[in-house]
């Protein structure tokens, strides 16, 4: 296994030609609609993958593969061997994108065996390009950015209910928001101060009070005095004594200014009757370069609240916030029920303290 | 003796000895070409470029048709219908499913490979559902337009988007769309698009198959200054529809394009627009290399009923009168069946092939005889025939070269045609106000859409009135050589092939082969979703299969 190598800078332009001619990458990746289609489109790679995780795949590509990449090799009867990436397979057959690119289908009465090598097609970059060059391709990638095309206005409504509350605590929501995993992959320094808007009953608030550590601090807040004593409950019962709750109003979340390091919003950014000014409110809370994480469930998945209004898009959360001074950082894809996106405060569009 | 020659001649296209797991991609111009050499795979809308919707193969005969069982189903999951016709490559499925979105499917076992989804805004103004009608593919690239008036271009092996270009601004006029499938010609792309139930101004539209940069538009109305501008009165040039909403054919021979119009607008009143309106409701000749007018002829001057002719052409050599013709043949929404010279658009017959009560015959040049009283009215005019949706529509009709008939899935159905006011055409377009019926009569009809100059009409009278039918015409004459009722007048088309049958859907979703020879009805399965899409045949694995969309399924059968 190759050794990790300490992170150099590098510059985006040069990582781009490189990626083009010397990695030869776009034989089996495109971006754009250019490049080949054996290995993921990378037109989003920028905010699916952090700096760490772009670099590792580049000189481990078999470290963090995703199983939608194993290698399968098929055997036929005749022993023919064919090797690819799965499309699709049930109990009669597989489909599989071949090294060449091409679909293809193979019943499997007529085959040997299917395996899979849990390894990536991909080669390592380690001693192919220099510590320079694959700092400089993941300078480019993290620039791989693309939206997607189209943006379905929400409808707006505003809405603050404590009768659903139970909804909040329910049974397999554990497994449903994976919220440990979560805010791990947050990786919010010990000793941060962060604030969460609508803490609900409680379930990221005392996570992020963990998660920050004795040392830190998180600001709780939500416009309902019931819920802040729902929260109040849960982070007695977690013994946490780092947060502070925080009554906020409509359009002001009562928070300090440029002294957060990142800012929470869990299934209640859909329900702000004024969004533009709470976000506005966050941006001028938050340090130079500070973090806004926004969840909202996903439109379109099959579990979650009916109400099409109590789901968002990744296009719309983006189309919100952006223009509001924030930079598109990440999106985690750990919950296939939600988006979670992760906002950056851009410098230019913060407003003068 | 017809049955012996029958067997001869697919006893010589056996022996040929196709390949029959098909060639792959990717498919060239010159494979488009010659697409009847590849009976296994399925190229093009209409399988060749004359239209025929006929497959060569011949293992699904009329003596072993019986045991043709389902093999596997494709569930769109969509709460729109299937109005595709899938495209088959070396054992791979592409197919459109509602709204625009593609699959890739192994066409052995109907397991997915890879899916595209177009997003289209959440209003868009197809008249007749948010359907489409299927792709075209030229080397690795498949093409599909879509409901806001886009022509994309999409990897055949990845389903990665390769460009995408617009047509049209989609909410001009009251709503413009492009539910058709295009059709490539050596190394452009051919797009209709929609919209004759709004004042919309009707083109075809010629593409870079690279690129998507639009090399010629094609006014089916004429411009100011150009031929004909006169067939309409004032300014309702401006407004008046004629739109290309469905595929075209393509002859080799002549270098020519061919592709039939819509109605003009508004559909049932035409206090503005007195005059011929050319060229709505004609076939079109035109050189795809410049999209210029070579010859045209009208089948319904100044139509008031809706009847499109967006038929598919057909393109075929036949006898006439003792002649061998190249000919172009057409069973048209207006009830008649045509036979033109489709090199010079010269009328040679037309007779009707459902009931009709509009044209009591033709003249020399073709232009019918119109017979008064079939105007819709205020009141609502129940006695006109074909009804609105016509004798034959959209759905596909299909010559078998083997029996030298050609097949149509006609429509008998009786209907009420009303009119009422419409603002004039070039004031504001109210086509999408809520308005009131006018009338009663209106008022009963059913669907209410002021734009239209009318009311979309339900069928009246005894169901028995209505039905549908497989007929068999002899090109050459216009004879109808066999019939085969159905319940329903059909949305599906027919395809015939060569183990001498015939296979189709009806409405309540039968699915059923036809001997080609007498119309005996051979075969059927109960899918149990309507049928609004034509089938086709193809090979995965050396097999013959048979898909045709139900619903939102598509439904493929074998015979073992």
């Amino acid at each position: 296994m190759a050794a990790l190598r300490v992170p150099v800078a590098g510059d985006a332009a040069s990582g781009q030609a490189i990626f083009e001619s010397k990695g030869a990458c776009l034989t089996c990746h495109s971006v754009a609609g250019h490049g080949g289609n054996l290995g993921p489109d990378l037109g989003r790679i920028g905010v699916t993958r952090s700096v760490k995780s772009l670099r590792l795949a580049l000189v481990d590509p078999d470290s963090e593969l995703d199983k939608q990449y194993f290698t399968v090799v098929v055997t036929t009867k005749a022993d023919q061997t064919i090797r690819g990436v799965a499309l699709n397979e049930d109990d009669l057959s597989i489909q599989i994108r071949d090294s060449e690119g091409n679909p293809r289908s193979f019943l499997k009465e007529g085959l040997k065996s299917v395996s899979r090598e849990q390894r990536s097609l991909m080669p390592s970059y380690a001693y192919r390009l220099t510590e320079a060059e694959i700092g400089d391709v993941v300078d480019y990638l993290r620039t791989l950015r693309e939206p997607s095309p189209r943006i379905a206005m929400r409808t707006r409504q505003p809405h603050r209910a404590y009768s659903n509350v139970a909804f909040l605590d329910r049974i397999g929501r554990d497994a449903e928001e994976r919220p440990d995993t979560l805010i791990g992959a947050l990786e919010i320094p010990i000793g941060a101060t962060v604030a969460e808007i609508g803490s609900g009953a409680g379930y990221y608030t005392w996570r992020l009070g963990r998660a920050v550590g004795p040392s830190g601090k998180v600001f709780a807040v939500d416009v309902q005095q019931a819920m802040l004593d729902r929260t109040r409950e849960t982070i007695t019962k977690h013994q946490l004594s780092n947060i502070e709750l925080v009554l906020g109003e409509e359009s002001d979340p009562h928070l300090p200014s440029g002294a957060l390091e990142l800012v929470f919003i869990a299934h209640a950014y859909h329900e702000f009757s004024n969004p533009e000014s709470i976000i506005a409110a966050v941006n001028q809370s938050l340090k130079p370069a500070g973090r806004l994480v926004v969840i909202e469930f996903a439109e379109g998945h099959a579990f979650g609240p009916q109400d099409k209004a109590e789901r968002m898009t990744e296009e719309q959360i983006r189309a919100e916030i952006e223009p509001a001074g924030f930079d598109l950082d990440r999106v985690l894809d750990i919950a296939p029920i939600e988006h979670c996106l992760i906002f950056r405060s851009r410098a230019e569009g913060r407003p003068q303290l | 003796m017809r049955i012996r020659c029958v067997l001869a001649s697919a006893a010589v296209l056996a022996a040929l000895g196709w390949n029959l797991s098909g060639q792959g991609l990717p498919v060239s111009y010159e494979r488009l070409l010659k697409a009847a050499d590849e009976p296994g795979n399925w190229l093009m809308h209409s399988h060749t470029y004359n239209s025929w919707r006929f497959s060569s193969l011949n293992q699904i005969t009329t003596a072993n048709v019986k045991n043709l069982h389902m093999k596997w189903l494709f569930q769109g999951r969509h709460i729109e219908k299937f109005e595709t016709t899938p495209l088959v490559v070396n054992g791979v499925m592409y197919l459109t499913r509602p709204e625009n979105a593609i699959y890739a499917l192994d066409a052995a076992t109907g397991r997915q490979m890879w899916m595209y989804e177009y997003r289209n805004p959440p209003r868009t103004f197809n008249c007749c559902g948010k359907v489409n009608r299927g792709l075209a593919i030229l080397g690795n690239t498949l093409f599909m337009n879509t409901l806001d008036m886009h022509v994309v271009a999409v990897d055949a092996r990845s389903g990665h988007e390769i460009w995408k270009t617009q047509i049209y601004d989609y909410n001009e006029a009251g709503g413009y769309a492009a539910p058709g499938a295009p059709l490539v010609v050596k190394d452009k792309l051919i797009v209709g698009m929609a919209g004759g139930e709004r004042g919309v101004s009707g083109f075809l539209d010629a593409y870079d198959t690279k690129t998507g940069q639009r090399l010629w538009r094609f006014h089916t109305i004429p411009q100011p200054g150009e031929p004909n501008v006169g067939t309409w009165a004032g300014d309702s040039w401006k407004t008046g529809g004629v739109t290309t909403w469905n595929n075209g054919s393509y002859d080799p021979e002549t270098n020519t394009l061919f592709w039939g119009t819509s109605n003009p607008w508004p559909d049932y009143n035409d206090d503005f627009r007195a005059g011929d309106n050319l060229y709505s409701c004609s076939v079109l000749a035109l050189d795809p290399d410049t999209g210029k007018l070579k010859w045209f002829y009208q089948f319904t001057p100044h139509d008031l009923h809706d009847w499109d002719s967006t038929q598919i052409p057909i393109l075929l050599d036949t006898q006439f009168r003792g002649e061998n013709r190249k000919a172009l043949a057409w069973a048209n929404r207006n009830g008649f069946y045509y036979l033109l010279d489709r090199t010079t658009g010269k009328f040679l017959t037309a007779k009707a092939f459902v009931k009709q009560t509009w044209a009591k015959g033709f003249d020399d040049n073709g232009r019918p005889e119109v017979i008064p009283g079939n105007e819709p009215t205020p009141e609502g005019n129940d006695r006109v025939w074909p009804g609105v949706d016509g004798g034959a529509n959209w759905m596909s009709h299909s010559y078998s070269p083997l029996t030298r008939l050609l097949y149509v899935f006609a429509r008998e159905e009786h209907r009420t045609f009303s009119k009422n006011a419409v603002p004039h055409p070039t004031t504001e377009v109210t086509a999408n106000s809520a308005a009131e019926p006018t009338t009663v009569a209106q008022a009963n009809a059913g669907a209410y859409d002021p734009a239209i100059g009318g009311a979309i009409t339900r069928a009246v009278g005894a169901p028995e009135e209505s039905w549908g039918k497989v007929i068999a015409i002899d090109p050459g004459t216009g004879d109808i050589k066999w019939e085969h009722r159905v319940l329903t007048p059909p949305w599906g088309g027919v395809m015939a092939t060569a183990g001498n049958l015939v296979f189709g859907g009806t409405l309540e979703g039968m699915i059923f082969a036809l001997n080609a020879t007498t119309g005996e009805r051979l075969w059927t399965f109960s899918s149990n979703g309507p049928v609004f899409a034509s089938p086709i045949s193809y090979t995965a694995n050396g097999k013959q299969l048979v898909s045709i969309p139900a619903g939102d399924l598509i439904v493929t059968f074998g015979l073992d």
